[in-house]
């Protein structure tokens, strides 16, 4: 049981390539924390840079308030799970399980009982004596992540665990994530660019983008209350809508017809970036004109994609009894409660959406 | 072969009866001939020379086992067999470790981005490309006995005394096994180069994070895991090494006396100075079959696993 910290860490390749930008984030004891970004955003970089495998250009990784950047992996007690599980594939379950435990002088029969525990918790008894080859990949997950598990290592680190899985199956590994999280809480950093893995499992969410935190926060904080233009269009799906606008007296003014009021102080003239969620917005008798583009009914609601005059598209979430045709031109309203205002040069959230 | 399958292949296709299942030899007749002709056809000759009283001056007159007798009884032979037998053993157990050794390093260098690691590949890969004959010239000069030979010259100046690299029985065989073992490593160096290289990296993390030291990591990831390359490695080595013959005859000669004559280059000795082209086929098929024996124990001990993954 240990709290992480990352002090202004930066990861530079051969021709002054920055893999990480300055990152910096405190991971307190037992916290599940979430990075989540596109690819090539830095979060692998991250996590291989907390476990060793990789090495910092500049700054300090610290695990139990001990500085560890000279420290080799095996000696910083992390444990990792990979995106391909990287099982070693001529040894036994047990035998991988057991390796770590193993390599650090633990008597085979202490290993071979925390061993059976560990398996016994993850349900994996009977593949014991199999080799990875013969298992599907779900089970390879669970011996992966045995592997960390078993160690009780002070932090844990999963690199996209749960991507090479198909969707089903990730959906219930994702619960099953949850449940060893209760039963064994430790300090845990997880690697994902699935948003859905991010909101649902996390203590706090890390928005990462090239080499940079953009954001961190509680799940719904970051979608409440995204900081910038990235991670406004990064969390949530369909992604949060962007139009160009003018701030006025009582709102915003969308190309120069609609307007949307907004409460607050606000420098009248300004040009802005407006954004609001699909859950925000809905036909109406007046309001922004627009045409429908297509519907993607998905069972408990439609997700209605409009164009509006200027052709910017807007997407919304709709309940499934809604009757709409493609090609029909419709009104849009916005609940001006629900608005984003950033400015379009810095992308940085502006305070005056309430 | 085509009886019995046509009721089958009919079945699993009832669309297109018609068609039958295309033959195989013709496709299979142009490597066939090859072998046939350049192999086949010479390992059969030997057979049939092994059992006659051919020389090199005339054919087989008459048919025997006297011959072989004679071969087996030579009291060259025990002798011959031992030098083989150390000179192989020698040169498999260099190569193969030198060769792990270099292609390891070089990857390493690679992960790294070291300079000069493709210059280092090509360095070794070039001891490979000199015929065995001019292998044998280099390192006759380098280990020569004469004031100028460029390894005791080089020992002189550090002041120590000229050693006899070729003139000495034991020291001439150390002498050849280091000479084949120079031109050797290059081939072991691409196989476990090629292997290495086609590892997941993550395993490394993996095993860092869990605890291995670097010795480790190539005791429990590496060595597992090349486990076919090493397999496939050795088994070629040891085969290229029993024919080595051109290095030795052109270091050694064989000698100083015995010391170095291994089985090839008795066989060599046997047909082309002692004229006696039925013994030397007999040897030869001694060599085959040890060949045969050797490659047959490699895959027990090393390929006889069923835990390779696919």
């Amino acid at each position: 049981m240990a709290d992480l910290a990352l002090t202004d860490v930066m990861k530079t390749y051969g021709r002054g390539q920055v893999a990480l930008d300055r990152v910096s984030l405190d991971v307190q004891d037992r916290e599940f924390v979430v990075i989540v970004g596109p690819s090539g955003c830095g979060k692998s970089t991250t996590l291989r840079v907390i476990a060793g495998i990789e090495e910092e250009t500049s700054g300090d990784i610290r695990i139990g308030g001990a500085v560890v950047n000279d420290l080799c992996p095996g000696a910083r007690d992390v444990a990792m799970v990979f995106q391909d599980y990287a099982l070693y594939p001529h040894m036994t379950v047990a035998g991988n399980i057991g390796f770590g435990l193993r390599r650090r002088g633990m008597a085979r029969a202490k290993v071979h009982e925390r061993v059976k525990r560990v398996a016994e918790v993850l349900e994996i008894t009977d593949l014991l004596d199999r080799r990875p080859a013969m298992l599907s990949g779900g089970q390879r997950q669970r011996v992966a992540m045995g592997r960390a598990m078993v160690r009780r290592p002070k932090v844990f680190l999963f690199d996209e665990p749960l991507s090479n899985l198909d969707a089903r199956l990730r959906v219930s590994m994702r619960s099953e994530m949850r449940r060893l999280k209760e039963h064994m809480p430790t300090t845990t950093v997880y690697v994902t660019h699935d948003q859905t893995e991010a909101m649902t499992m996390a203590d706090r969410v890390v928005v990462m983008n090239s080499g940079r935190i953009e954001q961190v926060g509680p799940p719904m904080e970051i979608y409440r209350h995204p900081a910038n233009l990235f991670v406004a269009q990064f969390i949530g799906s369909p992604a949060m809508n962007l139009l160009d606008a003018t701030l006025t007296e009582t709102g915003a003014e969308i190309a120069g017809k609609t307007h949307i009021a907004l409460s607050g102080a606000r420098d009248v003239g300004r040009q802005i970036v407006l954004g609001f969620r699909p859950e925000a917005v809905r036909p109406a008798d007046s309001g922004m004109p627009a045409r429908v583009r297509t519907l993607e009914p998905i069972g408990q609601e439609i997700i209605v994609e409009f164009e509006s005059a200027a052709g910017t598209r807007i997407s919304s979430r709709l309940p499934p009894d809604t009757q709409l045709k493609a090609g029909e031109n419709v009104h849009l309203t916005v609940d001006s409660a629900c608005a984003h205002v950033f400015d379009p040069r810095t992308g940085a959230a502006l305070d005056s959406s309430a | 072969m085509t009886m019995s399958d046509t009721p089958v292949a009919a079945q699993k296709a009832p669309r297109r009866p018609k068609r039958a299942r295309p033959a195989a030899w013709p496709w299979l007749a142009p490597a066939l001939l090859m072998l046939g002709a350049f192999y086949l056809v010479p390992i059969l000759d030997v057979l049939r020379l092994a059992f006659g009283d051919a020389t090199l001056l005339r054919s087989v007159e008459s048919y025997g086992l006297e011959g072989i007798q004679q071969t087996l009884s030579s009291p060259a032979l025990p002798g011959v067999l031992w030098v083989t037998v150390v000179f192989t053993a020698a040169s498999v157990i260099g190569i193969l470790a030198t060769g792990m050794l270099v292609a390891l390093t070089v990857v390493r260098g690679e992960m790294r981005g070291l300079w000069g690691m493709s210059a280092l590949r090509t360095v070794v890969l070039t001891a490979w490309v000199v015929p065995g004959i001019a292998n044998g010239l280099i390192w006759q000069m380098l280990f020569s006995e004469a004031p100028f030979g460029a390894l005791n010259s080089t020992l002189a100046v550090f002041g120590i005394a000229p050693v006899r690299w070729l003139s000495d029985p034991s020291n001439a065989m150390v002498s050849a096994a280091i000479a084949n073992v120079w031109q050797g490593t290059a081939f072991a160096m691409i196989v476990f180069y090629a292997a290495r290289k086609g590892l997941s990296q993550d395993l490394y993390a993996a095993a860092a994070i869990d605890g291995a030291g670097p010795f480790a990591r190539f005791l429990f990831i590496t060595l597992p895991q090349m486990r076919a390359a090493i397999l496939v490695a050795t088994v070629l080595v040891t085969i290229q090494t029993l024919n080595t013959f051109d290095v030795i005859l052109a270091l050694t000669g064989g000698g100083p006396g015995r010391a170095t004559e291994v089985l090839s280059l008795f066989t060599f000795n046997t047909v082309f100075y002692n004229f006696d082209l039925s013994g030397g086929s007999a040897l030869a098929l001694i060599l085959v079959l040890i060949a045969l024996l050797l490659t047959v124990v490699y895959i027990r001990l090393l390929g006889d696993r069923p835990d390779q993954d696919k």
